[in-house]
């Protein structure tokens, strides 16, 4: 936490290198948390441009408060989403298994099973309730603890735990029966 | 509801175990015999979920989104630089000329009077009103600031004392009214993205006119400018002067443009008659010396600006909070919420404000 912390204070002087280092950690993770939440990974890339631009144009007004910088940037991320559903919802949507194909693997057996199963999964998760949806996709995609997603959430990590027990429940059940 | 906790407490040990520490479900099943039959299938649900979301966004695409940002960072902080550096061209016939209207106005009595009113009194809008001209009147991006600076201070005095008076409305009026000044100082010194044409003050003189680059950038207003140096802002100097000196400021002649108001008569001629009769290389060696004093006198007025500035907001940022705190645990109940929303959006804005107004100091000590 103390070189993050370092880390953040470089980056808030635009110290080039410190803020690729925060991209370079955070870009991946952040990515799949977005492609979980739109199903969408060429739009989903955009938005993660989006997010790091929006993070570090204001990375000045940014606290810790303890958390690890990476929360502050699903918070962003989160906000991004939701921008992307109300500007969606007035306007007309590219079908899913279009937007899932361009996966960096070469083989093409192996593309379209992945893309079935990403495909799946998303649809899968779209029927999660708004909170089992936040801590699947912060937990799995997103790559946070426990903690981290019940400080991000305002909850008791007990009641995170719960969550994530009931919504991978509630998938298991969704992907068996398709 | 018990065993559900327990296993849900269970479930996130396992998950932790082999997304972590490494292990495998078998072995977490093992320390778990009893719930091996429900956990099996849930932690293999997990490992499917994060086997199909082993996904990375395209590299080429990841390389060009880091040059793109960070190439606009810096268009920012150049945009911002250039802004700042501004900040220290005030041109002087200008604060002379609102001297003059602020004195006109405020000999009103009617003005002056509403110059000490609060928000639940008739004179009110006149406060505001006049506020509003003056700001209007400020021409430079650091007068306004400042000017701000002062207007969010008798905000603060105003929603305190409309919540000792119980007044709810009036303190989330005053309150927004703090808000949207202290988000307009925000703006106006570079903490949002702005057009860089918000600074721009046109040139007092005609465009035709043979004057260098600095004598338009500080050319003041007729009205106010020595009345000696007006024919020669308009008239092209000699060619044999024009071709031994450079323009900007010719050693020994009374500085064209600069109005007597607010820029006392520098001590060039002192210096200059000592090197007039020298050859014709030397003029411009002086001139050089004098553009180089002149540059340095303008960074030494900008840094002293923005040391006031940052002065001014250090103390606010502290009294303002306090202020507020301290009404806050008198106020009644109704109030207090909208004392809080004061009391945060206070905090929250002085902290960006200084945080940028340091991280300019920094560069430009870097600088330096």
């Amino acid at each position: 936490m103390q070189d993050e912390e370092s880390l953040v204070l470089r980056a808030k002087e635009r110290d080039e290198a410190a803020l690729t280092q925060l991209y370079e950690e955070n870009f991946d993770k952040i990515y799949r948390y977005i492609v979980l939440k739109i199903g969408d990974r060429t739009e989903a890339e955009d938005m993660t441009q989006q997010v790091f631009l929006k993070a570090f144009k204001s990375i000045s007004g940014y606290r810790s408060k303890g958390s690890p910088f990476s929360s502050w940037l699903f918070r962003i991320a989160h906000n991004q989403v939701v921008d992307h559903w109300r500007k969606k919802s007035k306007r007309a949507t590219v079908p899913l298994e279009e937007t899932l194909v361009g996966s960096s693997n070469s083989n093409p057996g192996s593309d379209v099973e992945r893309k079935m199963d990403i495909e799946n999964l998303v649809a899968a998760t779209k029927r999660l309730t708004g909170l089992q949806q936040e801590v699947v996709s912060l937990r799995f995609a997103g790559g946070l603890s426990v903690a981290q997603v019940a400080r991000l959430m305002g909850k008791s990590e007990g009641a995170i735990k719960a969550l994530q027990h009931s919504a991978i429940v509630s998938l298991r059940k969704m992907l068996a029966t398709g | 509801m018990e065993n559900n906790r327990e296993f849900a407490n269970i479930f996130d040990e396992c998950l932790e175990r082999i997304l972590t520490g490494g292990e495998t479900v078998e072995e977490c099943l093992t320390s778990y015999p009893e719930h091996a039959s429900e956990l099996e299938p849930l932690l293999q649900t997990v490992l499917n979920a994060k086997q199909v979301l082993d996904i990375t966004p395209r590299l080429e695409f990841k390389e060009r989104a880091r040059y793109q940002i960070l190439a606009e960072l810096r268009d920012i902080e150049e945009r911002k630089q250039r802004r700042f550096s501004l900040f220290g061209w005030q041109p002087r016939w200008a604060t002379a000329a609102i001297a003059i209207l602020v004195l006109l106005v405020a000999s009103s009595s009617t003005v002056t009077a509403a110059g000490n009113s609060m928000p639940d009194q008739l004179l009110y809008p006149v406060k505001l009103a006049t506020e509003e001209t003056r700001l209007a009147l400020t021409p430079s991006a650091l007068g306004k600031v400042e000017y701000y600076a002062e207007l969010v201070d008798r905000r603060v005095n105003e929603i305190v004392s409309m919540a000792n008076k119980g007044k709810l409305e009036q303190v989330e009026k005053t309150t927004r009214r703090m808000n949207n000044q202290l988000m307009a100082m925000e703006i106006l010194v570079g903490i949002e993205e702005i057009a860089p044409e918000v600074l721009t003050i046109p040139p007092a003189v005609p465009e035709a006119a043979p004057a260098p680059d600095e004598l338009v950038e500080e050319a003041p207003a007729v009205l106010v400018a020595p009345e000696e140096s007006k024919p020669e802002l308009m008239a092209p100097p000699p060619p044999e002067a024009a071709a031994q000196l450079p323009p900007p400021a010719r050693a020994g002649e009374p500085q064209k443009g600069k109005p007597e108001i607010t820029a006392p008569a520098r001590p060039v001629p002192e210096k200059a008659p000592a090197l007039a009769p020298a050859p014709a290389a030397i003029p411009a060696l002086v001139d050089e010396v004098e553009e180089d004093r002149e540059k340095a006198e303008e960074e030494d007025e900008e840094l002293s600006k923005r040391a006031k500035l940052r002065g001014i907001l250090t103390r606010n940022a502290v009294k303002h909070p306090e202020a507020l705190q301290a009404a806050l645990q008198e106020a009644p109940e109704p109030i207090r919420q909208a004392l809080r929303n004061a009391l945060e959006t206070s905090n929250i804005e002085y902290e960006k404000l200084l945080q940028l107004l340091e991280a300019m100091e920094d560069e430009a000590e870097d600088e330096d």
